[in-house]
Formats: C-alpha cells, sequence, structure tokens
C-alpha cells in the first residue's frame, strides 16, 4: 500500500504578519492531485492541522475541502490533533464522519483496523498529550511526562486493538535525537521533559511524527517528521517535502520517496550593511514579489534612516529588520549598560551630590543629608541592608 | 495572595478600606473572611493564614462585633503544619525574610504592573512622574526633601530666635548698669559723702564693660574706708552699755541673799526636834533585823523535831523491834548494814526455788513427745498391712496384660489379609464395569462418524449443483458452448439456487471434523479401562483365590465378612495390650511404698525411748533444789523475808536523815540567841521592846535627814554669796541702764547702713557682670545658629533642582528608569523581531533637564518617537516588556532571590490574533526559565492555549472558583 505522510499545515499561520492561507490552498491542492496521480491509498496528517484552537472560518473551510478531495481521489485519511489545535475541536461527529476518515482529538487511547486492497492495517492515532491534562494516562511513580503519557496511550489502546500484519503509529511529539526550527511552539512544561524517546514506538511498521517543522528521520527510515509543507521561520531554510512511503501486506518491504512541496514563498535571511544590500547584485533574485519572505541583518554600527522603506522598495516582501553589529541599548555609548546592585539611599544622595555640585558634600553638608534619608526612609521601609550606619 | 503574605493588598487597594473589600458581601452575616496561602520557600513548604480587620453580626445575640486582625506562619515539617510566628508583624516580617521581597518590591516585581506601565506610556509628564514614583518607590525621596525644607526653615526660625535673646541680653546688661549707678548715688547720700561723677561712653553696657568696671572699684575703696571708722565708733558705745548693766545686777542679787538668812534663823528649834528621832530611830533599824532572824531559827527546830518522830514510827512498821531502835547515826548505820545482808541470802534461795520449777517443766515435755513417738509407730503398722493387700492384687492384672500382648500380632497380620483380598475383588469388578461402558461410547461415537460423513457427501452433491446452476444462469448462453468443457449440453438454468446457507459445506466440514475427533477420544478411553481392567485381573490372581468367577457378587461379600471378623478381634487384644506397661509401673510403685512405712516404723520405737529417758533426769535435779532450801529455812517463804529486810533498811536511811537535821537546827538557833544579847546591849537598848519601840519605817528616816540637810545648805549657800558680791562692790542704788543701751543702738544702726549701702552696690555690680557674661554667650549662640540655616538653605537648593540640574528624586528616578528601560529594551527587542528598543530622555534640545520619560526608537525607520504612536498589540508588548525589566532590575539588585512565579492581570482583550501569539510566546518563554506564569484573562484563546486554570464563576450567591479545566 501507499501512505503519504505529512504534518504540520498550521491552516491559518500567518507569516510576520502576511498571511499564508492561498500558499496553504495550494498545498492542499498538490495533496489532492498526488493522491490521484499516485494511487495513495492513506494520507496521514501527523498534527497541527490548524494553528490556533480556534482557527478562523476560512481555514476551516480549507480544510473540509482537502477532505473531501481527498477522500473523492480515493483515498482513506488519519489526522490527528497537534499542540497548537489540541483537543477535540478537530474531530466531526461520526455521523458526519465519511467511511475511512478518521481524525482524533481526544484523548481516550483507541486503535483502529483499516481495510486495504492488500490487507489490513492497525493505526494508532495518537493525538498531542498535554502531560497534565492527560495525566489519567500516566502510569507508575512520580510527575507525567510526555513520555509517560504516550506509553500510557498505547498499553491501554493495545488492550482492546484489533489484529492485521502491519501497523502505524501517527504522533505529534518531541522524539529525542531530533532538531527544532525557529517557529515550533516550545512544548516545554515545567518540571516536565519534552522529549519522546523513540523506542516507544517498537513495533510499529511505520511511525509518522508530527511537530518539527525541518524533514527528518529519527533514527531510521521507519521513524520519520515529514516537516511542515510551507517554511513558517527564517531557520526553516531546506527544502520542504512530503514522504511517500510504501509498505507491503506485512510491514515488510518498506521503502520512501520524499516528494518536493513548493507552495510555499521561500524564507530567506539577507546581511550587510544597508548600502549593501541595497545595491549588491547578489541579493537581486530575491527580489521577485511573492516567492521569497526576507529578513535583513544590518551589520551598520549606528542607526540608518528609514531602513525598511528603503529595503522594502527593492524587496517587496521584506517582513524583518535587525541590527547585529550594535548593542541593543547603548543610546550611543558603547557596551551594555550593566545595571548595578542597589545603592542605599545614603550612597546615592551622595553621588547625586557630586554630580550637582561637582565635589564630594562637607561633613556638614553630609550629616544633614544622612539626617534628610533618615527622614525619608523610615526603619520598616528600608530593608537591612539598606539601614545607613 | 499579597495580603495573605503581607497584610496588605497591592496597589490602590491597599487603604483601610481595601481591607475591608476582602470580605464578600455574598458572606453570611456572622462569617468571618480568612485567607490562607500555601507556598514553597527555601526548599519548605510554608503556610499563612489572616484574618483581615472586619465587621461582622455577632454570632449569639444581636449587634455586631469587630474581629481584630490576626496572621499566623505555619511550616509543614513532613507530617503536619507547625505554627512558626503568629501576630501581624512577626509574620510579615519572616515573610520578607522568606521570599526576600517587600511588599512593594513583591507587587512591582512578582503581580506584573504591566496595566501601570500602560498608564505610565500614555500619561502626561506630570502623572507619569507620580506613577512612576509609586512604582519605584521613591516616595522616599520625596519625603526627604519635604524634611530638608521643614528642616530649613526651622533652622532659619531657631536662628531669629537666637538673635532676639541676644538683643534681649544686652538690654538687661544696660539696665543693671543703671542700678549700679543708681546705688552709687544713695550710698553717697546715706554716707553723706560725694559720689564719683560717671562720663557715659556711647559703648552699650557689654562692649564698655572695661571702663565701668574701673568705676565701680575706685568708688568701692572711698566706701571702705567710711565704713570702718563708724563701726570703732558703734563697738565703744557697746562697751558702756554692758559695764553699766553688770553692776545693776550685783545690786539685786545681794538684796536677796539677806532675806534668805533672816527666814532661817526664825525655825532654829524645830530643826533640833527632828535630829533627835532621826538618831534614835537609826540605832534601832540594825537590832530588829537581828531580832526577826531569831524568830525564824525557832521555828526551823520544831520541824526537825516533828520529823524525827516520824522516821521512828515508818522504821517500827517497817519491822525493826522498838528495843533496837537506834538513837544515833552511828547506831543507824550498824544496824543498816546488817538487815542488808540478810536480805541476799533470802534472794538466794528463792532463784533456787524457781529452778525446779523449770526442771519440772522440761520433764513434762519429755514425757510427751514420748507418748506422740508410740502413737505413730502403730499407725504404721496399720499401712503396712493395707499396702501389702493392694501389692497382690495389682500383679494379678498385669499377668493378664502380657498374655493379650502375646496373641496379638497374630491377630493383626489376619486382618491384613482379610483386607488386600476385599480391595482387589472390589478393583476388579469397577474394572469390568467401565470397559463394558467405554465400548458402548465408542460404537454410538462411530455412528456419529458414519452419518457425518454421509452429510458432507450430500452437501459436496449439493454445491455442485448450485455452482452448475449459477454457472447456466450466468455464463452459459443456451445454444453457445460452455466456455469450460466445450459442451453443449447445459444442465437446466438453477431457477434459483437452493436455499441454502452459504457455509453449508463448511458447516458440514466442521461436523465430520469434530465427530471423528469425538470417535478418536472415545477410542482412547476404550483403550485405557481396558488396561486398568487388566492391572486389576493381575492383583486378583496373587491373591490364590482361583479364576475370577463370572458373578462377582457373592465373592465380594464373602471377602466383606472375613474382613470385618477380623476386625473385632484385633480391638480388644489391642487396648489389653497398652494396659502392660501402665501396670508393670504401678506395682513397683506399691512396693516401694510399703518398705517406706517399714522404714519409718522402725524410726519411731527409737524416738519414744529417748524422750523417756531425758524426762527422768529432768525430775531428779528438781527435786535436788527443793530439798537443799528446805533445810535452810523450813517453810518460811524467802520472798517475803527478803522483802521486809529491805523496807527495814529503807526506813534506816530515813531515820539517818532526821537525826541529822534535827542537830542541825538546834545549833543555828543557840548561836543566833546569842548574837541577838549582845547587839541589843551594845546599841544601849533594855530590852527586846525598847529597841521595837524605837524602830521607825526607812522612809521616815530618809525624809528627815533631807529636809536638815537642805536647810543647811541654804544657809551656808547665802552666806557665802553675800561675802563674794561685797567683795566685787555693791552700789548704793541702781546704775540708768535705758540710756546707755539707746547710745549704743544708734552707733550700731548707723555703721550697719553704711555696710548695707556696700553690699548694695556690690550686688547690683555682681548682676551687672552676669547679665555682661550671658549677653556674650548669646551672641556666640546666635552666631552658631545662623550658619546652620545658611547650611541648610544651600543644601535645599541644591537638592531642589532647578533651570541647570535636576531635582534629586528626579535623578533617583531617571536613573531606576534607566536601569529598568535597559533590562526591558532586551525584551522588547526580542519580541517584536529586532524592531523596537526603548529609549530615555532626561533633556531637551537645551540640555536642560525635563521630566523624565522613555520613547521608542523603532528600527525600521530609524526614529524615535513617542510611544503614544504604537499600536494597541505594541503598546502591550512594551508595557509587559517594562513589568519584566523591572523585575529583572529588582532580582539583579537583590542578589541571590529568585522569582519563580509570575502574575499577568489581563491586557490581553486589546490585542489582535497576530499580537495575542506573540504575547503568548513570550509568555511560554518565561515559562521556559522554570518559572510559573499566572494569567488572569477572560479572552477564550488565552484560555486555549493554557492548560491549567481556575475559573471563577458568578452565581447568584456570589462568585465561586471551580479548579482544574479538563
Amino acid at each position: 500500500m501507499r501512505i503519504l505522510h505529512t504534518s504540520d499545515w498550521h491552516l491559518g499561520r500567518s507569516f510576520k504578519g502576511v498571511p499564508l492561507l492561498d500558499e496553504q490552498r495550494r498545498f492542499t491542492d498538490q495533496v489532492v492531485e498526488m493522491v490521484s496521480s499516485e494511487g495513495i491509498d492513506l494520507v496521514v496528517v501527523a498534527g497541527d492541522v490548524f494553528d490556533r484552537a480556534l482557527p478562523p472560518a476560512e481555514a476551516v473551510e480549507v480544510w473540509y475541502d482537502a477532505l473531501e478531495r481527498m477522500v473523492g481521489a480515493g483515498a482513506q485519511v488519519v489526522a490527528i490533533s497537534g499542540n497548537h489545535d489540541q483537543g477535540e475541536r478537530i474531530e466531526v461527529p461520526p455521523r458526519l464522519l465519511k467511511p475511512g476518515v478518521v481524525i482524533r482529538g481526544s484523548r481516550t487511547p483507541s486503535s483502529v483496523v483499516l481495510d486495504f486492497a492488500d490487507g489490513p492495517l492497525l493505526v494508532a492515532p495518537i493525538p498531542f498529550l498535554d502531560p497534565f491534562m492527560a495525566r489519567s494516562l500516566h502510569q507508575g511513580e512520580g510527575v507525567a511526562t510526555h513520555q509517560s503519557v504516550v506509553e500510557g496511550w498505547l498499553s491501554v489502546a493495545k488492550e482492546s486493538s484489533g489484529q492485521a500484519p502491519r501497523s502505524l503509529a501517527v504522533s505529534h511529539a518531541f522524539a529525542r535525537g531530533g532538531s527544532a526550527s525557529d517557529s515550533e511552539r516550545s512544548l516545554f512544561q515545567v518540571g516536565g521533559a519534552e522529549l519522546v524517546d523513540a523506542g516507544v514506538y517498537k513495533g510499529f511498521s511505520y511511525v509518522a511524527l508530527g511537530h518539527l517543522h525541518s524533514p527528518q528521520v529519527v533514527g531510521e527510515d521507519r521513524v520519520a517528521y515529514c516537516g511542515s509543507p510551507i517554511p513558517y521561520s527564517f531557520s526553516e531554510t531546506a527544502a520542504k517535502s512530503m514522504r511517500l512511503v510504501e509498505m507491503g501486506p506485512d510491514g515488510s518491504d518498506l521503502s520512501v520517496r520524499l516528494v518536493p512541496v513548493d507552495a510555499g514563498r521561500k524564507a530567506v535571511t539577507l546581511r550587510g550593511t544597508l548600502e549593501e544590500l541595497l545595491t549588491g547584485a547578489e541579493h537581486d533574485p530575491y527580489r521577485k514579489k511573492d516567492r521569497f519572505f526576507v529578513r535583513a541583518e544590518l551589520t551598520d554600527p549606528t542607526l540608518q534612516r528609514d531602513p525598511m522603506g528603503k529595503l522594502r522598495k527593492r524587496f517587496p516582501d521584506i517582513v524583518e529588520l535587525e541590527y547585529v553589529g550594535r548593542a541593543i541599548h547603548d543610546e550611543g555609548k558603547p557596551g551594555r549598560r550593566q545595571a548595578e546592585p542597589e545603592l542605599n539611599p545614603l550612597t546615592l544622595i551622595t553621588r547625586y551630590w557630586e554630580e550637582s555640585v561637582g565635589m564630594a558634600p562637607t561633613d556638614e553638608e553630609a550629616a544633614l543629608l544622612e539626617s534628610q534619608i533618615s527622614a525619608g526612609f523610615s526603619a520598616s521601609e528600608v530593608p537591612a541592608r539598606w539601614r545607613c550606619g | 495572595m499579597v495580603f495573605a503574605l503581607y497584610g496588605r493588598v497591592p496597589g490602590a487597594r491597599g487603604s483601610e478600606k481595601g481591607d475591608a473589600r476582602l470580605r464578600s458581601d455574598f458572606a453570611e452575616p456572622s462569617a468571618t473572611a480568612r485567607v490562607c496561602l500555601e507556598f514553597e520557600a527555601q526548599g519548605v513548604n510554608w503556610r499563612t493564614i489572616r484574618k483581615p480587620k472586619q465587621r461582622r453580626e455577632a454570632k449569639k445575640g444581636s449587634g455586631h462585633t469587630t474581629v481584630q486582625a490576626t496572621a499566623t506562619l505555619e511550616r509543614h515539617d513532613g507530617t503536619g503544619w507547625q505554627v512558626v510566628e503568629s501576630g501581624l508583624k512577626p509574620v510579615t516580617a519572616r515573610v520578607v525574610d522568606l521570599v526576600g521581597l517587600d511588599h512593594e518590591q513583591f507587587s512591582q516585581v512578582v503581580l506584573l504592573p504591566q496595566g501601570e506601565f500602560q498608564e505610565v506610556l500614555r500619561a502626561d509628564p506630570q502623572q507619569r512622574e507620580k506613577l512612576m514614583r509609586r512604582l519605584f518607590a521613591t516616595e522616599g525621596y520625596e519625603r526627604a526633601i519635604r524634611f530638608l525644607k521643614d528642616e530649613a526653615k526651622r533652622r532659619r526660625d531657631t536662628s531669629k530666635v537666637a538673635v532676639a535673646k541676644w538683643d534681649e541680653a544686652v538690654s538687661t546688661a544696660d539696665r543693671t548698669w543703671s542700678a549700679v549707678l543708681d546705688g552709687i548715688r544713695t550710698t553717697a547720700t546715706t554716707a553723706g559723702i560725694e559720689a564719683p561723677g560717671w562720663d557715659d561712653d556711647d559703648l552699650d553696657a557689654v562692649e564698655g564693660a572695661a571702663g565701668r568696671k574701673r568705676h565701680v572699684k575706685a568708688w568701692s575703696a572711698v566706701l571702705g574706708d567710711v565704713g570702718k571708722a563708724a563701726e570703732a565708733e558703734a563697738s565703744l558705745a557697746e562697751k558702756r552699755h554692758r559695764e553699766a548693766e553688770a553692776a545693776g545686777g550685783r545690786f539685786t542679787a545681794a538684796a536677796t541673799h539677806r532675806g534668805t538668812l533672816a527666814d532661817l534663823e526664825g525655825t532654829r528649834t524645830e530643826a533640833d526636834e527632828q535630829a533627835k528621832v532621826l538618831d534614835l530611830g537609826r540605832k534601832a533599824a540594825t537590832v530588829v533585823k537581828e531580832l526577826d532572824r531569831l524568830d525564824e531559827l525557832v521555828g526551823l527546830v520544831v520541824d526537825a523535831e516533828t520529823a524525827h518522830a516520824a522516821a521512828i514510827a515508818d522504821l517500827l512498821d517497817a519491822g525493826l523491834p522498838e528495843g533496837e531502835v537506834p538513837s544515833t547515826v552511828a547506831k543507824a548505820n550498824t544496824a543498816s548494814t546488817r538487815w542488808s545482808e540478810a536480805g541476799v541470802r533470802f534472794e538466794g534461795f528463792e532463784q533456787a526455788l524457781a529452778d525446779a520449777v523449770k526442771h519440772e517443766a522440761t520433764e513434762a515435755e519429755h514425757l510427751e513427745a514420748a507418748d506422740s513417738a508410740k502413737q505413730a509407730v502403730a499407725d504404721a503398722g496399720a499401712a503396712i498391712t493395707e499396702g501389702e493387700g493392694r501389692l497382690l492384687a495389682l500383679e494379678q492384672e498385669l499377668k493378664v496384660a502380657l498374655e493379650a500382648q502375646a496373641e496379638l500380632p497374630a491377630a493383626t497380620e489376619a486382618l491384613g489379609e482379610a483386607g488386600a483380598a476385599k480391595t482387589a475383588v472390589d478393583e476388579l469388578d469397577k474394572a469390568h464395569k467401565a470397559v463394558r461402558r467405554a465400548e458402548r461410547n465408542l460404537r454410538s461415537a462411530e455412528r456419529d462418524r458414519t452419518g457425518a460423513e454421509a452429510s458432507l457427501d450430500d452437501e459436496r452433491h449439493n454445491e455442485t449443483l448450485d455452482l452448475a446452476g449459477r454457472l447456466a444462469r450466468d455464463s452459459l448462453v443456451g445454444g453457445e458452448p460452455c466456455p469450460v468443457c466445450g459442451s453443449e449440453d447445459h444442465p437446466a438454468p438453477a431457477a434459483s439456487p437452493k436455499r441454502r446457507k452459504a457455509t453449508a459445506l463448511e458447516d458440514a466440514e466442521a461436523v465430520l471434523r469434530a465427530v471423528v475427533e469425538a470417535e478418536g477420544d472415545a477410542k482412547g478411553v476404550l483403550r485405557g479401562e481396558r488396561n486398568a481392567l487388566k492391572k486389576a485381573e493381575k492383583a486378583f490372581g496373587r491373591l490364590e483365590m482361583g479364576e475370577p468367577p463370572g458373578d462377582f457378587a457373592p465373592l465380594v461379600k464373602k471377602v466383606a465378612a472375613q474382613h470385618k471378623e477380623a476386625e473385632s478381634r484385633v480391638g480388644p487384644l489391642g487396648k489389653l495390650a497398652d494396659l502392660a506397661a501402665g501396670l508393670g509401673k504401678q506395682v513397683e510403685t506399691v512396693r516401694k511404698d510399703v518398705q517406706a512405712v517399714r522404714d519409718e516404723l522402725a524410726d519411731k520405737e527409737g524416738e519414744a525411748t529417748r524422750q523417756d529417758g531425758l524426762a527422768g533426769t529432768a525430775a531428779k535435779e528438781a527435786k535436788g533444789l527443793r530439798s537443799r532450801v528446805a533445810k535452810a529455812i523450813g517453810d518460811d517463804d524467802p520472798a517475803a523475808r527478803r522483802e521486809e529486810a529491805a523496807a527495814v533498811v529503807e526506813a534506816l536511811g530515813g531515820l539517818f536523815k532526821a537525826l541529822d537535821g534535827l542537830n542541825a537546827a538546834t545549833g543555828s538557833r543557840d548561836t543566833q540567841q546569842r548574837t541577838t544579847d549582845r547587839l541589843v546591849a551594845s546599841a544601849g537598848f533594855k530590852g527586846h521592846d525598847e529597841v521595837r519601840a524605837a524602830a521607825r519605817p526607812e522612809g521616815e528616816l530618809d525624809e528627815l535627814k533631807e529636809g536638815l540637810d537642805a536647810r543647811q545648805k541654804a544657809e551656808q549657800e547665802a552666806s557665802a554669796g553675800l561675802l563674794e558680791l561685797e567683795k566685787q562692790g555693791v552700789p548704793e542704788e541702781a546704775p540708768d541702764v535705758a540710756s546707755t543701751a539707746t547710745a549704743a543702738s544708734t552707733a550700731t544702726e548707723q555703721a550697719g547702713n553704711l555696710h548695707d549701702a556696700a553690699q548694695l552696690v556690690g550686688e547690683r555690680n555682681h548682676a551687672y557682670e552676669d547679665a555682661v557674661k550671658n549677653a556674650r554667650k548669646r551672641a556666640d549662640e546666635a552666631a552658631e545658629v545662623s550658619a546652620a540655616a545658611d547650611l541648610a538653605d544651600s543644601v535645599d537648593a541644591v537638592c531642589r533642582g532647578g533651570k541647570r540640574s535636576r531635582s534629586l528624586e528626579s535623578w533617583v528616578l531617571a536613573r531606576h528608569l534607566r536601569d529598568v528601560a535597559a533590562e526591558a529594551s532586551q525584551r522588547l527587542h526580542g519580541m517584536t523581531a529586532g524592531r523596537f528598543v526603548f529609549t530615555v530622555v532626561d533633556r531637551d534640545d537645551k540640555d536642560e533637564p525635563v521630566p523624565v520619560r522613555l520613547d521608542v526608537t523603532d528600527h525600521h525607520n530609524g526614529e524615535t518617537r513617542s510611544v503614544r504612536s504604537l499600536s494597541g498589540g505594541e503598546t502591550f508588548l512594551a508595557s509587559l516588556s517594562l513589568a519584566l525589566g523591572l523585575a529583572d532590575t529588582v532580582q539583579h539588585r537583590q542578589g541571590g532571590v529568585r522569582i519563580d512565579s509570575l502574575f499577568v492581570d489581563e491586557g490581553f482583550g486589546a490585542l489582535d490574533a497576530a499580537s495575542l501569539d506573540q504575547a503568548m510566546d513570550t509568555l511560554s518563554d518565561l515559562q521556559e526559565g522554570g518559572r510559573t506564569v499566572g494569567v488572569i484573562s477572560h479572552i477564550d484563546e488565552v484560555k486555549q492555549r493554557i492548560a491549567t486554570g481556575l475559573e471563577v464563576v458568578k452565581t447568584k450567591r456570589g462568585s465561586r472558583i471551580v479548579p482544574g479545566r479538563e
């Protein structure tokens, strides 16, 4: 059978304020086209179908449209919720589900057996599990972690699963060994570990992972991220693709082909002085509209006048600008100002005097200043380490 | 939360009224509001519980009570909560220690005041300064400046007062100088001398003190001389007056003496009479005493004679014969010795009789012991007889038991054989029956199999028919050959396939399989049973009872009966054999007992004999003693005789004493008689009566003597006195004292006036000099105080700031703001992807200080502009950065204080989706540092993104908190 492994569609997301829905719609067109042309039996969306828990109406429209067309083209669909769109919201009531469409958002563990021309396939659709919300799945001692709730989900699902000679796990998690880009929302929970060990998915013929936006395998071809279909951050500079997986009736004969996706604008970072960026010929390719999101890293040591406006004339899709050659808050003086440890009021007033008068206070002046401070700050307000004398 | 920690709510609600707002309006009127917070600090769990001051309805009765604020701090030690502090101040102080932040800082740093920072960003300059003052807690500096202003004013006032005092002191000096001059003038008049002139210099009394001093000195010298002369005059007048007084005194005294002498002469005769009586009385006094003593002694002699008579009576009572009564002490002694010795002898006899009694008692005891031993001998004999009888009986029983023991083994063996036979027969019978059953089952199974095979054949046939029918219907066309076999002879198309179960064939196959399996099982069972039967037959053969019969029933019965008989024999024999051992032991025991009794008998016989012997010895002793006593005193009772002797000895002792006494008394009386007679004669009296007549009481004699002495003394004094005065000189007439007195007093007065005058001037001069000293002191003081006031003024001027320099408070604020802005810019830069940073502006184009404010620099266009130009979302991010910057600054400064929890209160409502995303990402980043971030919001999207929460639900009866959102 043929499985198309996709994930992290993030329908409704924008790139630094620029809406991406058109690109995302083009991507779904590509998916539908593949189903027809390559004879895809099963399309997998491994989480983060939407970018938010409450997605905008247009995004939902795109999703339903895509679903309908994929099923119409002859594929079954398995989709799970991710950390962006977690929960039951993405599920559709059973009476509205077409046969062959499995959407899982709820935490109740259950696997399902789908039938294909060359035999059955056991599918374990594991939605994103927040360790706190899903802590009832956690078995054993201690605090629930991402790893432990996934283990718990699998062990409960196993009890009531059907039988098939091959199996597929779909999971939205951060597997150990994977590398993140700038656009994934951190899964970090206070006191909990982010990572899930890939060994948890042992025994499955293929593991379709979602969450990391760069395509990568985790140790072997069998366990992999297909990545997001279009770039969502400036660190995603590698080519985007989907994974087309062929699998024999008993789960062996696994072969994977990467299918390039070209729907989105590429993200590119240019570095140099303002002058260089405005005139350098090497940056010409990025002038094309609707092809590149551009980020400028200016190496100028001083602030420039209206750099954004000037750059936008050359690069219409520039969305970000940053100075990398100078300290963030220097008011013209070099070096970052360190906050000094709190000086007690007496020292402060002495310093003030020196600055205002030009020399240190005389003894009588100092005595008067000290009594002034004592009057202004009563004992209860001055923490012990501040008290004068 | 803040109230639970510090006892005050944060920000504007931290007033008295604010506390009262902690009590829910929907609470029961008599309920007491209480706040409880558990938190972790320094690795330990703590808990604060506070009650705000509140009014509630009284629980009993009507009216309201005011509940005072309370606070406690508890610590969890692993098993329970232990109270560690109580009381508002101690708890707050401890909390500040634990958390590392005071109430203000906590409100700044943990409850992110980004709402207030939004206000700061949007406010006008004055408002901003006020807000920032609160945020950075610089009220202290404001108070300090106010204090300085007050202090400067106070010092200025003090200076004014000091100067006034100084002026007053100078005036006083002038006044006192005028008084001095006045004094001088008065004195001059009094003394009648000319006062020296005073030239007024133009200096005041303080400056010109030197000149004035000289003037006074000169005047004092003059006054001194005049004064001395007047004093000399006064002493002389005084002397004259004293002499006149003395002469007058002598005159008066001489007259008095003369009078006294005349009186005494008049009473001379009386005095002589009294002297005589006194003389006689004295003489009689001594003798009277001795007469009294003589009478006493006569009495004593009478008593002694009485005692003597009584002692003799006692002696006769005690038993002494009348003729033997001794008349002297020596004779009494001898008699006493004789009677004592007699007493001792009788005592000896008494003792002997007592011993005899003792021996007789011993004899009786021994006789008794002998009797009891003889009784024991008799008892033992009886016991022996009885024991021997029992022994015989037991030996007989033992014999029977031993016989039974010998028979038992054979009987047991017989039982075993019978049992084996029964078992073998039963087994064989069972095995036969089992085999027959198994054969029946097998035959049944075979029949089933046959049937199933037949069914299957039928089904197969039907299947084929089905296929053919379908083929005929679907694929075969009339007239065309079959695509499979080519035949044109088609079966009749099945009108419709027979109503058959789709799985009929498989079912039949399944049935057959089952049945075949069952047949196999039955065969197996039969094999098993046949094997069992063989085994049973073998066992039977071993019994050697011949061939197994056809019908087993009679044999089974016979074998069972045999078994039962063998059992009945073995039982009783066993019981008897068990008894054998016990009986043997019993026999042994009884034998031993009998022997023991025999031994005892022999013992007792010996004992009886011994006791008899001892009794005899004792009797002999007693008899000996008794005969000895009888020989000495016959029937007399030695005890009585001894007592009599003792009584006589005692009475003799009494007589001895009485004789002694009598002798002594008589002797004394006689001596006294002689003494008395002598005294009477030497005193000149004729007899005792005369003496008694002349005697007088003591007091009377003393009085007489006193009177006579006094008279004599008075006479002497008067004579002597008169003589002396005449020696000194007695004037004929009294002198005139009054006039000399007047003269003296006048002169003294004059001298006195001059003295006072000098005194007055002296005093006034002192006053003047003191005033000068005082004025000088005041001058110094005024100078000092003015200097201090000037100093305060100049410091105040500096701290207030002005056109060119910043005020103190403003400077401090600017400093704080700079620190915070530096931190905040880091945050804002990150949040806006490098676009915005903060810039602090505190001077205008002319480089003059302006109220401090924050602007933002937009890197995209390189301009710096007011924060008011930011959009709603950007403003939120800016204020959040500022709040975080403040928190960071406080953490850096406090050094070591770690803020693990932050709370963001609302503000999300104004944000669009992208900005909200940005804000939530920022908060997630905060969380990544390991912090807990608390968010208060009503925005759905925020709720969706945060897993854990508390929902506040409004009900008619107030709001409730619903924990957990799942």
